[in-house]
């Protein structure tokens, strides 16, 4: 039987974090990209299977889980330049912050990115972090992302200085901060986080997760359905 | 006036055939494994520890080989390697198939342990049974 590569597949061009997830227990995963980030997983028992036997991690503010990886392991993931794609399964429930961190490296208002769940009105939004407070945040959001028990995929490609979300490989109205989105500052300390803010102290993701994954370039919008019809009977 | 592409009926019916054989094309790409790898490094801790493991495969794949590198460890010390395969879905859980016991300064640094195709879960492990704890960096393929 001929077999490919996952380095040759053009969509794994780039790739800097792959959580495929395919543990199924225990307290840590793993990363198919080259970069090898282990995710350590906090908070008693994560996984939960998926409709098609496929494992992802249920998350719980109550039961303060998240997953986390060194700053020292996670440098690909600074984007303090260039374009970057994220994509990440979700199915969020019904307890939680008005805010939920699905994934980030970034402190608050000093450097880095965050992508978080906006509860009240449904909102996805990407965040660039610079010193210098609020005033010189820029991000871009996306709506529609409801809480109604499904999962969906949620994809984002950061190019220049605006950005486009897709939902289940399709895109959606994406809202960019006026003037345009600037590089995240950064500098190596902070760690990624998965499902929980930066200070690993509150904004907990409550729900479902399944598959982190993030490049260093642009995906493009053929690339976000190619992932979606690849892997959606996996929810189905 | 010449018809280039010939009547309407024999378009549909062209590009029918074609849905259908791009449907079949894909049907078979679909099924076609990919070559994958993870990896990362294990910290002994005295206790037997899971490396790679993975307990509920979606259906059938093929772990193909497990590498772990044995650098820092050193004369006195000793550690286990398992390999465990569960062969039915449910209970019990993964059935020990191998145990190798490697003692003293290992030569040539790099083990690799081949694995087996598998369907319901399998996991490498490590114990470390005399000496102080190292770090083993290691790594996994598999095709799935």
């Amino acid at each position: 039987m001929p077999s490919t590569y996952y380095d040759s597949l053009p969509i794994n061009t780039d790739i800097q974090l792959d959580l495929s997830m395919l543990e199924a227990t225990g307290s840590i995963t793993h990363d198919e990209s080259k970069n090898h980030i282990v995710a350590t997983l906090h908070g008693g028992i994560l996984w939960d299977a998926l409709a098609a036997g496929h494992y992802g991690l249920n998350l719980h503010e109550l039961m303060s889980r998240y997953l986390d990886a060194p700053s020292a392991d996670t440098t690909a993931l600074n984007f303090t330049s260039g374009d970057y794609s994220l994509a990440v399964w979700i199915n969020p429930g019904f307890w939680s912050d008005d805010s939920m961190i699905i994934m980030g490296r970034y402190a608050v208002d000093v450097r880095g990115w965050e992508l978080y769940y906006y509860d009240p009105t449904n909102l996805i939004t990407l965040r660039h972090h610079h010193a210098g407070g609020a005033t010189n945040r820029t991000g871009c959001y996306s709506g529609d992302w409801l809480r109604d028990g499904e999962w969906r995929l949620f994809g984002l490609s950061r190019i220049g200085g605006t950005a486009q979300h897709y939902m289940n490989g399709q895109p959606v109205t994406t809202i960019c901060t006026a003037s345009g989105l600037l590089d995240p500052a950064t500098d190596a300390v902070d760690d990624l986080v998965i499902g929980i803010r930066f200070t690993k102290d509150s904004n907990y993701w409550t729900g479902h997760l399944h598959r982190p994954r993030a490049w260093s370039r642009a995906l493009t919008a053929t690339e976000h359905y190619a992932i979606y019809e690849s892997e959606k009977e996996w929810f189905e | 006036m010449t018809k280039i592409f010939g009547d309407e009926a024999e378009i549909l019916e062209n590009t029918n055939t074609l849905i259908t054989n791009l449907a079949l094309v894909s049907a078979v790409t679909a099924g076609i494994p990919t070559l994958t790898e993870t990896g990362g490094t294990v910290t002994t801790d005295g206790t037997e520890q899971d490396v790679y493991i993975n307990a509920t495969p979606l259906g059938i794949f093929n772990p193909i080989c497990f590498k772990i590198n044995c650098s820092a460890h050193t004369a006195g010390e000793t550690i286990i390697l398992r390999t465990y395969y569960q062969e039915a879905a449910g209970v019990p859980a993964r059935i020990l198939q191998n145990e190798t016991t490697y003692a003293g300064l290992i030569s040539p640094e790099l083990l690799s342990i081949d694995l087996d195709p598998n369907r319901f879960g399998v996991s490498v492990t490590i114990e470390k049974t005399a000496g102080a704890n190292r770090a083993y960096p290691w790594e996994v393929f598999y095709e799935m």
